[in-house]
């Protein structure tokens, strides 16, 4: 058996599924090569450290590394919700105001206004006299009166 | 007091009992990453960053599954996310190293010579570097049987699979395991 043909049976020598043929003469090839013989070997050597894993034992000092974190990321959370609060309440306190001042002007631009224009021109107003003041109180009929 | 209760009191902000959780869980969250990174000193980062992720997302535990399960889900997703961060930092080093002399710096492969003794912790590393290659289903399910000790039914409830699925990824990645160190041994005593 060569060393090529014995390297691709390797794994299932290893995993015991190969037959009692091939396992006997894998054997024997593995007497005679050296090679194949310290391949095998350090394999399962590699393999059998599975069994003695290294285990870290724990950090006593790992809450007193956690905290400052712990406290940095408490602030971070109330920043950011700060870092949101704010914009809101100020676009709500503009929006708010901006109501109250459209509110406030639209009532007191149709009282006032609509009363200074019908004591000057002594008729009721409509929508045309925006759009053709001229019509009713021409430039020049207005100097004459004076 | 039971764990449920601490982790009510952790959802109202009592970092005292939070303590209690860092106490309980830590050698075991610490095992987990190092299992999976093979560094102390990440394994040791990392647990800080799960537990910060736990004090975090508490309130999102459900109680749905066992506290542990969540706890181990947390710790596996932040060992694999410091893993992939880690192949792509690599890539990006091996690329400037690339154009900067022409050749990739190639510390990681090691190799020896036949007639030299392979010590354990030489022989460890080789593991741990064959571990490495395994698909990530594979890796966690050996993982966390091979090296944390853990039953097939949690690995089952961590991953969220079968059991007869969990023995079969632990199945492949053993085989997988041995080709690869076949594989690099056959190479390096050549």
């Amino acid at each position: 058996m060569i060393c090529k043909e014995v390297h691709k049976k390797f794994n299932s020598y290893l995993n015991q599924t190969i037959d009692k043929k091939h396992k006997r003469k894998l054997e024997l090839h593995f007497q005679d090569c050296t090679s194949c013989n310290r391949i095998l070997s350090e394999v399962k050597s590699t393999m059998n450290l599975l069994e003695r894993v290294e285990i870290l034992s724990a950090d006593p000092f790992m809450f007193t590394r956690i905290q400052p974190k712990l406290e940095a990321q408490i602030d971070k959370s109330k920043q950011t919700l700060q870092k949101i609060l704010h914009p809101v309440v100020l676009t709500l306190i503009l929006l708010l105001s901006l109501f109250i001042g459209i509110g406030l002007g639209s009532k007191y631009h149709n009282n006032s206004n609509q009363n200074d224009l019908k004591n000057i021109i002594g008729k009721e107003l409509d929508d045309e006299l925006y759009f053709n003041a001229l019509a009713y109180d021409s430039i020049e009929s207005f100097l004459l009166t004076e | 007091m039971g764990e449920l209760e601490i982790i009510e009191g952790i959802k109202n902000g009592d970092q005292k009992l939070f303590r209690l959780i860092v106490k309980e869980y830590q050698e075991f969250l610490l095992n987990i990453c190092y299992h999976f990174v093979h560094n102390e000193d990440d394994a040791k980062d990392l647990t800080q960053d799960v537990f910060l992720e736990v004090y975090k997302s508490i309130h999102a535990f459900r109680g749905d599954a066992k506290f542990k399960t969540w706890l181990y889900r947390i710790a596996v997703n932040k060992s694999l996310n410091f893993i992939q961060r880690k192949k792509i930092r690599k890539l990006f080093v091996d690329m400037d190293s690339l154009f900067r002399t022409g050749k990739i710096d190639t510390c990681n492969n090691h190799s020896f010579n036949a007639d030299k003794t392979i010590h354990d912790n030489e022989r460890s590393r080789y593991l741990y570097q064959a571990i490495d290659y395994l698909s990530q289903n594979q890796r966690i399910a050996f993982s966390l049987h091979h090296l944390d000790g853990m039953p097939y039914s949690q690995i089952a409830d961590i991953m969220n699979i079968s059991i007869s699925s969990v023995e079969s990824l632990i199945h492949r990645a053993k085989s997988n395991l041995q080709k690869r160190l076949i594989h690099f041994y056959k190479k390096n005593m050549d």
